[in-house]
């Protein structure tokens, strides 16, 4: 697989994360790749959790709805994780 | 209106969040962010392809709207924005379609002289759908039934 679908979705993971919480210096996301899987690791400051994972964790569900379909865009299947 | 170099900083977040989004979904987007007021901000993706950032039934679009107005909230420092989200014109077909719809339930309500009954839609669009009929004096809408089952039903105003 070619490294610019998952340079992609990493640069729009760690946007999107960016944005939402307090401390955007704190934003890692690492990507391992292996066939046509991605695995994401999603990693932000301790009190920034709830501002990725939401209430219910909706936003994470909305984080990782967005990532997933546009992974699929690029024929590459995708997970998110949050890592605490 | 406010000029795209004078917006906000949760403006100026979400042009820069959204166009690396959809880079992500391979779609060259131009991100336009304009203040409604109130509170609200109504922000508009367009781009060759940009129906791709809509997703099955706006499934895409409406997690993007709401990491949007989270994404708005934070920059401006607190307070419940809102952000109405639209790409490659979905919304706007959206609507018409509703009222579309609408109009149809309510012809057939008057020729059959019964309720018709609609399928179940979100509350955005229940709104859509009574707003469209509630200038007519020949129908009246009402909703039955409990989320995410609710639906409208159109008859004959007595």
């Amino acid at each position: 697989m070619s490294d610019a679908p998952v340079a992609g979705l990493v640069e729009m993971v760690t946007a999107l994360a960016k944005g939402l919480v307090d401390h955007p210096d704190q934003v890692r996301v690492d990507a391992d790749a292996t066939g046509e899987s991605v695995a994401l690791e999603l990693r932000v400051a301790p009190e920034d959790m709830g501002q990725v994972i939401g209430r219910g964790g909706r936003i994470a569900r909305a984080l990782r709805l967005i990532v997933r379909e546009a992974a699929t865009r690029s024929g590459v299947r995708v997970s998110l994780e949050i890592v605490d | 209106m406010a000029d795209q170099n004078e917006l906000s900083p949760g403006g100026l977040a979400l042009v820069e969040v959204l166009t690396v989004v959809a880079t992500g979904f391979g779609v060259a987007a131009t991100v336009t962010v304009t203040d409604v007021g109130d509170e609200e901000f109504s922000v508009v993706i367009e781009g060759e392809g940009a129906d791709a950032l809509v997703g099955t039934d706006g499934s895409v679009i409406d997690a993007l709207q709401y990491l949007s107005s989270q994404i708005m909230s934070r920059a401006e420092g607190g307070g419940r924005y809102r952000v109405a989200l639209d790409a490659g014109g979905y919304r706007a077909r959206r609507e018409a379609a509703l009222v579309d719809l609408a109009n149809r339930a309510a012809e057939e309500a008057l020729e059959f002289g019964e309720e018709i009954e609609l399928d179940a839609m979100s509350p955005h669009d229940r709104r859509i759908v009574h707003m469209a009929l509630k200038d007519r004096d020949d129908v009246v809408t009402r909703s039955e039934g409990d989320e995410p089952r609710r639906r409208i039903i159109v008859e004959p105003a007595d």
